[in-house]
């Protein structure tokens, strides 16, 4: 009788070990569609014939444009705590063939308060598309929830999905996923994009690159390859210039271009750190961040090596300005 | 492996045992919590809106009742520009304008009114649809309303207006640079008044979004404006000071600034570097506040020397913080100011260790006081887990201090001393300070109610079914947790110091603020025994017990329905057939109380004397049967006061006391084996080994509990490989006493070390 309940307890806790290897072994990925991605990220939407034409040419089949932010209302006169800010200005028609998915960064102060918001939020989201002829299958919601905010988030998640399916039927949701948020369990959502970007502090004179170091994103591929929904990768294509005063200490991010070849201006100091100097007015320290494409394709074979290779690509974000300083060759490596 | 194993087991804890809502956990060390306390962000934000709506609204009517010559009453105006469509000649206010030929004002409110004409309840949200106007753009700001409106109005009044409207527009529209622009050149030349402060907020929040950060929190704070994403810094505190000495936000930033040295030092990664950095910030805010409190410009100095006090508290040094918070609680300054310094020297005396005898005594008033408020405050919490999460509110923070003043300081200092039986006194007091309830309502059960749905249980006496009304809270404090785990010497000295009337001044606080209860104690002095096997100390103290008290208990349903004698892991199990004179399953079922399962194993214990060795080896399995499940999910009330998927206390707090029991369980199975001829009974006695391996597994990892119940982890992998090894050797061992190989199939676990061998 011994054995045969040994042998019992045994085969069951084989079945449930292989059963949930078998859950667990198959890429979650593979439930995504295939597509080529970009965000848009302004406040006016309109795209020059060069930005079409970058649209046609890599295949680009979904567009991730933000629509606005949501934040804490500094407008004592509303009654509304939370209040949608830097609405983006339809102002040019929107591209044939691509697909919009209307992206909602949500900031983390306003999340704990999203019971105050959530209905007025579908509704503007319903009357924004309507308005701007965009019917959407997928909703995004970018929000930098921690510990702390997660629970809010996951709550907002959950009543949003039944809010805007009262204005669109079968409408999917997806989520931006931070590297740091890969430890913890995924948020309640159809699919997930992890932002491949954001990487280091920006505001520290140290950092050599806030948007994206290699070395910043390996230790988070251990939590990778388990978690448990689909994911997407957002890689960056865009640059900045991160200016410090004479002390060091942070100032702004500047999007401008600068003539950084002009060294009577812009002293090199290496590491593309720049000593910009001006009669009369304090030196200001600015540290040019870009990414090589070299680096955007290590990290994409990172993330494929650990993941799979059912993930979609989504470029952030669609600055032609910026986006040229790569190869047409080069854009497509990234895509494929 | 591990994956498997453990779903297994959460699984089987999910279906056998009944979730019953008791409390006992700490899901965070009270040290972790901030020191000082002003205010959380989410409480001055409600304050300062609420405030400034309120003055907004006079300041507004006011206006323009006088911008009429106070024609048409306040009233008037105030209904026509809250609660009308703006301008309609239906209200006297706009009538007046209208007949006045006013088109500047009327140009005015048209502007005001353009929200209220196309939004649905007048929502920040709003946002047309196709079959509606599209008026809330960037264009609308410009087209309409710009710098040069602005600049065209002559009157003086009406100009600050339309600069309000501009600033507010650009704003929401995002244009952040206009925003700054319009306010720098109109906005800040409008005296002090609530409508400057509505302009300068939204200039703070366009800095805010041109990453302008520490520019923005100077005027965030200049306006009071309390949130979470002012940039706390010294700098900003600094030009904060100097610009306003008595700024209101003053307050708030010190208290994040405190905080955030507090983040820092308890950060376990913050490398030689960051410490470098966050002591430059300790010594920066020494500096300006030794500044501050040198000019004598503020009127809130307590503020700043308590910051300073609570700094040296956190970084260690104590002598100098108690020193520092003693000269705070002389000074001037706000009544959150001055609690909270009384708050902090309450810590400071609990953690001084450098008194001696005296510690008692510096100590008491605060104590009392604290205690007093904890009572009075309409914030019910007993000691449940859930008191930890998401508190605000100074109602909440006291209870935090205490918290750290009694279970962290107070405790420690006198377990340093060698005094448990003292830190439960202070944890009694501590308890019922916080609501403990010792009495629960006893009802009978209503006619044809199912006893199991309503968890009622049996008066053995009579036979009647009662149910309890709500629930004991004294099974899941600290105090309790205290008293169930510590020896039984210590509970003996705190049963000996209750009754008493107390030596000195804190004895009789204590005494007078305890519960004292000798039947609480001697039921756990009893139940202590039974963990320990120790049949005749248990009988004693359990005999004590009577019914009335053991009824209250939220034990008292679970006790019939978990006999210890039944082996549940063996399918069709023959209940209590052993060849023994007694039945011991069926004698516990007769009385299934404590007292009685100590009187049965006290009669098994004999047995397993016994020279007739049938009774001796059936005496010997069902006594380790009883010893293994007293402590096991089959029959956990006879050692346990909950035991549940959330509430339980882990398995550590007991693990001596079950170790001990559990290798006797397993001694007596070996004995079982190497004596009986029984092949039915040395099989059975194999089962119970095999059993037994999964708490025997347990007791060599442990675990982690973190503030979310999400994510307590198993941290030593181990374990499977451990039990495996285990399962092997007694299946190999099974073999060999019964001479006999593997039947066919049968396969052995494997070891696996990596998860991905499983994959």
């Amino acid at each position: 009788m011994l054995v045969k309940t040994l042998k019992k307890t045994v085969a069951t806790l084989f079945m449930l070990s292989a059963l949930l290897a078998i859950s667990c072994g198959g890429s979650p990925d593979s439930a995504l569609e295939p597509s080529n991605g970009v965000y848009y990220w302004r406040t006016t939407f309109k795209l020059d014939p060069a930005e079409r034409t970058f649209l046609a040419e890599n295949g680009v089949n979904k567009m991730y444009v933000r629509f606005f932010d949501v934040d804490l209302n500094p407008d004592t006169m509303s009654m509304e705590k939370c209040v949608p800010v830097a609405t983006i200005d339809f102002a040019d028609t929107l591209p044939q063939g691509v697909e919009i998915v209307p992206t909602v960064f949500i900031t983390p102060q306003a999340i704990v308060h999203y019971r105050d918001f959530t209905n007025n939020f579908a509704r503007r989201l319903y009357a924004m598309c309507d308005y701007n002829h965009i019917t959407p299958n997928e909703v995004q919601f970018d929000c930098d929830w921690t510990a702390t905010t997660r629970d809010s988030f996951f709550a907002f998640l959950k009543e949003i999905r039944a809010s805007l399916g009262e204005y669109f039927e079968g409408i999917r949701i997806s989520s931006t996923i931070r590297l740091h948020q890969l430890s913890q369990t995924p948020p309640p959502v159809d699919e997930g994009v992890l932002m491949c970007y954001n990487t280091g502090n920006f505001r520290d004179f140290r950092t050599k690159n806030s948007i994206l170091d290699p070395d910043d994103v390996r230790p988070y591929m251990k939590y990778l390859k388990s978690y448990d929904l689909p994911l997407s990768f957002a890689l960056p294509v865009y640059s900045w210039n991160v200016e410090f005063d004479s002390h060091k200490k942070f100032m702004r991010l500047n999007n401008g271009q600068y003539d950084f070849s002009d060294t009577v201006v812009f002293k090199p100091l290496g590491n593309n750190v720049y000593l910009f100097k001006e009669d009369g007015e304090e030196d200001i320290y600015i540290r040019y961040e870009s990414v090589e494409a070299e680096k955007l394709l290590e990290v994409k074979e990172m993330l494929r090596k650990n993941r799979g290779h059912n993930s979609n690509i989504i470029l952030y974000h669609l600055d032609l300005q910026q986006i040229q300083k790569y190869s047409k060759d080069e854009i497509t490596d990234f895509y494929h | 492996m591990r994956l498997p194993i453990f779903t297994i087991s959460l699984l089987l804890l999910v279906s056998v045992c009944r979730v019953q809502a008791c409390g006992g956990l700490f899901r965070i060390d009270p040290k972790d919590h901030y020191l000082f306390y002003l205010g959380y962000p989410e409480e001055k934000y409600t304050e300062w809106k609420a405030r400034t709506e309120k003055e907004f609204r006079a300041e507004n009517i006011d206006y323009w009742h006088k911008y009429v010559n106070k024609k048409v009453s306040a009233k008037d105006v105030e209904e026509a520009i809250y609660s009308g469509q703006l301008p309609s000649s239906q209200y006297k206010f706009f009538n007046y304008l209208i007949e006045n030929n006013d088109t500047l004002a009327l140009k005015y409110w048209s502007i005001v009114n353009a929200p209220d004409n196309y939004s649905w309840n007048t929502s920040e949200w709003y946002y047309p649809t196709s079959k509606e106007s599209h008026p809330e753009s960037s264009s609308f700001v410009s087209n309409k309303l710009n710098i040069n409106t602005v600049a065209q109005c002559n009157d003086k009044g009406l100009r600050d207006r339309f600069a309000f409207q501009l600033i507010r527009r650009a704003f929401h529209t995002a244009s952040f640079k206009l925003c700054i622009d319009a306010w720098e050149k109109y906005g800040s030349a409008i005296p002090e008044s609530a409508l400057r402060t509505q302009c300068q907020s939204y200039y703070a929040g366009a800095l805010y979004y041109t990453q302008r950060e520490a520019e923005a929190s100077v005027a965030f704070a200049e306006v009071g404006y309390f949130e979470q994403w002012l940039h706390y810094d010294i700098d900003v505190l600094r030009q904060v000071y100097r610009n306003q000495p008595n700024c209101p936000s003053m307050e708030f930033i010190v208290q994040q600034i405190v905080n955030a040295y507090f983040d820092k030092c308890n950060a376990r990664d913050l490398g030689m570097a960051g410490w470098v950095t966050t002591m430059k910030k300790k010594n920066e805010f020494d500096a300006l506040a030794n500044e501050v409190l040198a000019d004598g410009k503020t009127n809130n100095p307590a503020l700043w020397k308590s910051a300073q006090a609570a700094m040296e508290y956190i970084g260690g040094n104590k002598s100098i913080a108690l020193k520092l918070i003693n000269e705070a609680s002389k000074m001037k300054g706000t009544d959150a100011v001055k609690e909270n310094v009384r708050l902090m020297r309450t810590v400071f005396l609990a953690a001084d260790n450098t008194t001696g005898k005296a510690y008692e005594k510096a100590l008491l008033p605060d104590l009392k006081w604290l205690a007093e408020k904890v009572k009075s405050d309409s914030y019910y919490c007993v000691e449940h887990y859930m008191c930890f999460e998401n508190f605000e509110g100074l109602e909440q923070f006291r209870m935090k201090v205490f918290k750290r003043v009694v279970l962290v300081e107070i405790v420690s200092h006198f377990e340093k001393l060698g005094q448990p039986e003292r830190c439960l006194a202070y944890l009694n007091m501590f308890a019922e300070a916080t609501g403990n309830k010792h009495t629960v309502e006893i009802k009978p059960l209503p006619k044809d109610a199912d006893p199991m749905a309503w968890g009622a249980f049996m008066d053995i006496s009579s036979g009647e079914y009662y149910y309890h009304e709500g629930y004991r809270t004294d099974y899941g404090t600290r105090f309790f947790v205290y008293a169930d785990t510590a020896r039984p010497e210590t509970l003996k000295k705190y049963m000996a110091f209750i009754n008493t009337k107390g030596k000195s001044d804190m004895d009789k606080f204590l005494l007078s603020n305890g519960y004292k209860d000798l039947d609480f104690c001697n039921e756990l002095l009893g139940t202590k025994y039974i963990r320990m096997a120790q049949w005749d100390s248990a009988i004693a103290y359990l005999s004590k017990v009577p019914d009335k008290f053991l009824m209250t208990q939220n034990i008292v349903e679970f006790l019939p329905q978990r006999n210890p004698f039944r082996e549940e892991w063996i399918t069709n199990y023959r209940q209590g057939h052993y060849d023994l004179p007694i039945l011991p399953a069926e004698l516990y079922a007769e009385e299934p109380t404590k007292l009685n399962f100590c009187r049965i194993m006290k009669q098994l214990q004999d047995y397993t004397q016994s020279s007739d060795p049938t009774v001796r080896d059936n005496a010997r399995y069902a006594y380790a049967v009883a010893m293994y499940q007293m402590t096991q999910l089959q029959a956990w009330p006879l050692t346990r006061y909950c035991y549940g998927v959330v509430n339980t206390l882990p398995d550590l707090y007991y693990e001596a006391d079950m170790k001990t029991t559990h290798m006797q369980a397993r001694e007596l199975a070996d004995k079982i084996i190497s004596s009986s001829s029984d092949r039915n009974l040395t099989d059975k006695a194999f089962l119970l080994k095999y059993i037994l391996l999964w708490p025997e597994a347990e007791y060599i990892f442990s675990y982690k509990f973190y503030n979310d119940w999400d994510h307590w982890q198993l941290t030593d992998k181990k374990r499977d490989r451990y039990y495996q090894l285990c399962v092997n050797a007694l299946v190999k061992e099974w073999c060999s006493h019964n001479k006999t190989t593997l039947p066919d199939g049968y396969i052995y676990l494997t070891f696996c070390d990596t998860e991905q061998d499983h994959q």
